[in-house]
């Protein structure tokens, strides 16, 4: 068998082990690569920098465990961002798996220590200076509902407390007196939450995709529909980037600290692409002559 | 009989969807108080009803097929067990500590620390992460078998593709002059190429979605009320 069928014969498993160590080897010795940020996330970035202290921002934490990798550090990196520049995030989940990466997320945030040892945020008190009101069924039932009344829609934060005497839902009574809507979504929830909630309120909205779901929100952010657009592991870190995650916390991002075996297995695959296609033109130009010759 | 299956399904179709839709357009109180209650307890009221049927409906599946001995069935006995415990954790325990104030139960079921955030955090996130990252050697494995440049059509989504792949990591800002590198093609691909496309098929989607909901408003789509007599 000659090297070029043997290549295209390749055993999978040899694949598999390449991408295996592709991924391996950044994680343990971390290359440290820079990443550009783009205007989709520096957009993102600028409309939640330019709120007021006391400003309220909506996240609706719409991923699971499977998109931790690209929505994740957004979710982490945003409430960092809201809880530095004393803005008051309420999180709502709108599917079941949410809840569980919002309430990680959230007391992720709430127990950070600086660089120095010290916590980032002491003293920040639910349903007055955040609010996590759990999740809910019901897609753009419950974007309707909180449009009108994020009391009457929740009636119980996610600790099972009682909305309406809060402070917080005393001031943000609905969806109108959000300043900012950041949906982290793994699924189709971005294109829900912006007919029934920003664009019904005039909210600018700041979307995080995973990767492959990126391509199909460009013409919402091309439009002005999204002032931001994260998309992926590159988004997230991205935005860890801007929000100064490391020098916050003393230790890179999970986003930035994956890109690197992100940006080794693309090469890899790349690589394994071309190689295969110089491999498929050779065979396919002597089969060619071979039946030429015959 | 037949005008509860068949009849009044369409009537309510008819008239919610009217008023709902009517409503969008008409920003008075009255019709913002009529929105609220909707949407406040009728449609997340209906939603956990859904939720609830497609809990029982999965349920009511696995279980027969676990009696039955059908192929398989093994499986459908580690989906209900898991499903109990689960249920157990998440809905009983925190039930029980409700009605039993000082049980020693932790009456909240989303504190970091509950047994079903346990189960969510050792087991599911996992799991869940684990067959995701699957993904990763089966979609290398599949480019280096698949994609070939068989085509003109090929050769430019295989070269789109590549340029994507390298300029959505740190060596597509390293290939190409301080102006325009690999990163910038990849950005001029998404805005440009890949959003006209985007939005001729959102555009296709969201058409086809209106047309949908006029035809079950009007009663010309009844597939929705099942087959059968």
């Amino acid at each position: 068998m000659r090297l070029t069928q043997r290549i295209l014969n390749l055993d999978r498993r040899i694949i598999y082990l390449a991408i295996f160590l592709c991924v391996l080897i950044p994680t343990v010795i971390p290359i440290g690569f820079d990443v550009q940020v783009t205007p989709e996330v520096q957009r993102g970035y600028d409309l939640i920098e330019g709120l007021r202290e006391g400003d309220a921002v909506l996240i609706s934490v719409d991923f699971g465990p499977s998109a931790i990798p690209e929505n994740y550090p957004v979710l982490v990196s945003v409430l960092h961002q809201c809880f530095r520049k004393k803005l008051r995030p309420i999180l709502v989940s709108l599917i079941p798996d949410g809840r569980g990466m919002a309430t990680k997320g959230l007391d992720e945030v709430l127990h950070a220590v600086g660089a120095d040892g010290k916590e980032l945020y002491p003293g920040l008190q639910s349903g007055v200076d955040y609010s996590f009101l759990g999740y809910k069924s019901g897609n753009n039932a419950v974007i309707v509902g909180v449009g009108q009344s994020f009391t009457s829609t929740f009636p119980t934060d996610s600790e099972g407390k009682s909305t309406t005497g809060q402070p917080l839902f005393k001031q943000v009574r609905s969806l109108k007196d959000v300043k900012v809507l950041v949906n982290t979504a793994s699924v189709g929830m971005p294109e829900v939450w912006l007919p029934y909630g920003a664009q019904k309120f005039g909210i600018p909205m700041v979307v995080s995709c995973t990767a492959v779901s990126t391509v199909q929100y460009y013409p919402f952010y091309n439009a002005g529909q999204f002032t931001g657009l994260l998309g992926g592991m590159k988004g997230a870190a991205e935005y860890e980037k801007l929000v100064g995650l490391a020098e916050i916390t003393g230790r890179p991002g999970k986003a930035t600290a994956g890109m690197d075996a992100q940006a080794v297995s693309h090469v890899f695959i790349v690589f394994a692409i071309v190689l295969a296609n110089v491999c498929f033109f050779i065979e396919r130009r002597r089969g060619t002559a071979a039946k030429g010759g015959a | 009989m037949v005008f509860l299956k068949r009849q009044f399904p369409v009537i309510l179709a008819f008239v919610f969807g009217m008023l709902l839709w009517l409503q969008y357009y008409v920003p008075s109180k009255a019709s913002n108080s009529m929105l609220e209650s909707f949407s406040s307890s009728w449609l997340i009221t209906l939603a956990g009803c859904a939720l609830i049927l497609g809990v029982f409906s999965a349920v009511f599946h696995h279980v027969e097929k676990v009696k039955a001995r059908r192929a398989g069935f093994g499986y459908s006995l580690i989906t209900l067990v898991c499903f109990g415990i689960t249920f157990t954790c998440g809905f009983i325990l925190p039930l029980i500590g409700r009605i039993a104030p000082g049980s020693g139960i932790e009456p909240i079921p989303t504190q970091p620390d509950t047994p079903f955030d346990w189960i969510f955090n050792n087991v599911q996130v996992p799991l869940d992460s684990t067959v995701f990252s699957l993904l990763a050697f089966f979609v290398a494995s599949a480019a280096f078998r698949a994609f070939r440049a068989r085509s003109m059509e090929a050769t430019v989504l295989l070269l789109a593709a590549c340029i994507m792949m390298l300029g959505r990591v740190a060596f597509g800002e390293m290939i190409g002059t301080q102006t325009l590198n690999l990163s910038d093609a990849a950005e001029w691909i998404l805005n440009n190429p890949s959003t006209g496309a985007q939005r001729g098929i959102l555009f296709g989607i969201y058409l086809s979605q209106v047309a949908l909901a006029l035809r079950i408003i009007f009663g010309i789509e009844k597939t929705y009320l099942g087959g059968g007599s």
